[in-house]
């Protein structure tokens, strides 16, 4: 009868985390499309191990080396700002779950351990990927690196707890004035820790901070029970990455532009006038214009850093694996441009279906140059200096001009 | 469907093929093949002539126009065009556009897929831009337009191309009556150059007024087509109006 309950419990912990991640993903795929957010994800993972590879390697630069240990605060400003405490409480809690006081504290109990258990990775991937700069700069061992992380880790735990306890304890300004002083003073604690503690009586504060944490949360789950104000803050907390991601989803209604802000008098983009070449044209000129056009620049300015920053000849392998990237979202708004329902009620004939497949060249040659011009400025910055800069302009073009014939004959 | 067949039959009316430029035969058109919305609908349209698709919500008028456009995922039917080079511009009810791009360049967009030289393009778009008024508009996006500025622009696009008919989906709804009256004169005019006009819908006393004929469609049949007379012969209302006929028929 036990170990049924202890199943029953573990199963409705288990669901509600994968309620909750399932309706977190419906509220990112609202915003995202997830399309283009591989051209974005890939390349920045890429730069992000190709940093982490190369903190290792390369000489790091004099301002890293001199950089004093007491900096590790903003890291432990950005651990104290990422995670909150969630016991995943239900409003329908209340009618078919509080009267089981068991089944109960063990899904608050679940909670809290779950929030600690994803602390603990948070803090243990941000320390594992700057590890090369507390062994290089620092001359940490792992045990050092690990006394780090148990400190940032207990610190942040009890904060999490006590800023749990406040918003769900006391009501109005004062929650407010408290919580406003909680987060100083426990930067504070670390920073007491870094200054004055940190080599002689480790394991003392260490302990000390382990039992406050034993005994917050005994506390957490034992002695406070106010489902109503527990509820509320775990709503308010899941809120929160849904109420981020529709501001930037929403955002400001679009204004209504009587004119273009590029092109404001239809300038005239390639000199060969034929009617492939003018529909290339209007395609760029509604890309540039379009929503795309934003991320189009920041995947540019991705391809630059992740060329300039990968070693060869892993940098020849990443510019390839950009310029297909580039291609294909090139290619896709303009497929895109084509099937929209302007052109729905255009009666197409096989001639103009040949004038948009051949648009492609024009719109690929046009659209293709600024991205081009990033990753040769990527790969010839670290083979001849500064002269890349100049000496991308004339490859970037020669290339983009090849690339766009190659892949009308290829496609 | 079987598309682009030459007219070689005598029309209904007694006029020749010569004046046909689209005849329709729908046997069967829908969502589904199980369920279709359309069954048994024919119909001619002439050289300038402005034909009127009448019926009320949910007849079936706008499944009749998609029909014709090749734009329903199932059609059992036979469109004919007068030539193998017939051109026909839709007007949907809600005109369409590219937000990015402006009115000189939507122009732009058509005369180059239609592989118009660019400077017999801007000779002709210059002289619709003077005739519709919208010269002072000519690089301003459609977002900022008017119901009845966008309804003038399609009908630009309309008549860069000079297409033997129009196909014009419920054009009154959002314009107010000088608009009406002026997309009406605009439409006459393509009419006098000889370009025959379908238009769906369900403003009937404006419809009486302008149209030359009529298909009555209700629940997605024909109920009764032809000359105004021969509408109100088949009501059994001689002096009725547009509205008592259809009232009567459907």
């Amino acid at each position: 009868m036990n170990s049924m309950k202890k199943w029953s419990l573990n199963k409705l912990f288990l669901r509600r985390l994968l309620d909750d991640a399932r309706s977190q993903y419906k509220v990112i795929s609202i915003v995202i499309d997830w399309v283009i957010m591989l051209y974005i994800v890939v390349p920045v993972g890429l730069i992000l191990l190709s940093i982490h590879v190369q903190l290792w390697t390369i000489s790091l630069p004099f301002w890293l080396v001199n950089l004093p240990f007491q900096y590790t605060t903003f890291i432990f400003v950005l651990v104290t700002i990422l995670g909150s405490l969630i016991l995943r409480l239900e409003a329908a809690d209340v009618l078919f779950i509080k009267q089981h006081t068991k089944v109960m504290n063990g899904l608050k109990r679940y909670g809290l351990l779950y929030s600690l258990l994803i602390q603990g990775l948070l803090i243990g991937i941000i320390l594992f990927y700057l590890s090369p700069i507390f062994v290089r700069v620092y001359g940490m061992n792992v045990i050092a690196i690990i006394q780090l992380f148990l400190v940032m880790y207990l610190l942040k735990s009890i904060y999490m707890i006590l800023a749990n306890l406040i918003q769900v304890c006391i009501k109005g300004w004062r929650s407010k004035v408290i919580l406003f002083i909680l987060t100083p003073a426990t930067i504070g604690v670390y920073w007491l820790w870094l200054n004055f503690i940190r080599n002689q009586y480790f394991i003392l504060f260490a302990l000390s901070l382990a039992l406050l944490l034993g005994f917050m949360s005994w506390y957490r789950l034992k002695k406070v029970d106010r489902f109503e104000a527990e509820l509320a803050e775990d709503q308010r907390i899941k809120g929160k990455l849904t109420a981020f991601l529709v501001t930037q989803a929403v955002g400001k209604p679009r204004k209504l532009r009587t004119k273009p802000i590029l092109f404001k008098k239809s300038n005239k983009l390639f000199k060969l006038r034929s009617p492939e070449n003018r529909l290339a044209e209007i395609m760029i000129k509604s890309f540039i214009r379009g929503e795309g056009f934003k991320t189009y620049l920041q995947m540019s300015a991705l391809a630059f850093i992740a060329t300039i920053m990968s070693p060869s000849p892993i940098n020849i392998l990443i510019a390839l694996f950009i310029l297909f990237l580039f291609i294909s979202f090139i290619e896709a708004n303009r497929r895109a441009f084509t099937r929209r329902s302007v052109m729905e009620i255009i009666p197409m004939t096989d001639t103009m279906r040949n004038y948009t497949y051949f648009s492609s060249r024009g719109v690929l040659q046009g659209l293709l140059v600024l991205p081009m011009y990033c990753i040769a400025a990527g790969l010839l910055i670290p083979m001849i200096g500064w002269w890349g800069v100049l000496v991308a302009v004339p490859m970037s073009l020669a290339l983009t001009f090849i690339v766009s014939r190659t892949y009308l004959k290829l496609s | 469907m079987d598309k682009l067949n030459a007219l070689n039959t005598l029309n209904t009316m007694g006029t020749t093929a010569e004046d046909t430029l689209l005849q329709v035969n729908i046997r069967e058109a829908g969502y589904e093949k199980q369920t279709p919305h359309l069954e048994d609908i024919q119909l001619q349209l002439k050289k300038g002539k402005l034909t009127g698709l009448i019926g009320p919500n949910g007849a079936g008028k706008s499944t009749t126009v998609k029909a014709i456009l090749d734009l329903l995922p199932y059609c059992d039917a036979d469109i004919s065009f007068s030539s193998s080079d017939f051109k026909y511009a839709y007007l949907p009810e809600q005109p369409v556009y590219y937000d990015t791009l402006t009115l000189w360049e939507h122009l732009s967009l058509v005369g180059s897929l239609y592989g118009l030289e660019e400077a017999v393009f801007e000779q002709e778009a210059n002289a619709l831009l003077h005739k519709f008024e919208m010269e002072d508009v000519r690089d301003h996006l459609p977002d900022s337009f008017s119901k009845g500025m966008r309804q003038k622009m399609m009908l630009m696009l309309g008549f860069l191309i000079q297409p033997d008919v129009y196909i014009v989906d419920e054009p009154f709804i959002g314009l107010d009556p000088r608009a009406t009256k002026k997309f009406l004169e605009m439409l006459a005019e393509e009419q006098k150059r000889g370009a025959g006009v379908l238009m769906s819908t369900h403003v009937l006393d404006t419809a009486e007024k302008i149209c030359d004929d009529f298909i009555l469609i209700s629940s997605g049949k024909v109920v009764a087509a032809g000359e105004f007379d021969q509408i109100r012969y088949a009501a059994g209302l001689p002096e009725g109006s547009l509205m008592d006929c259809l009232d009567r028929l459907t």
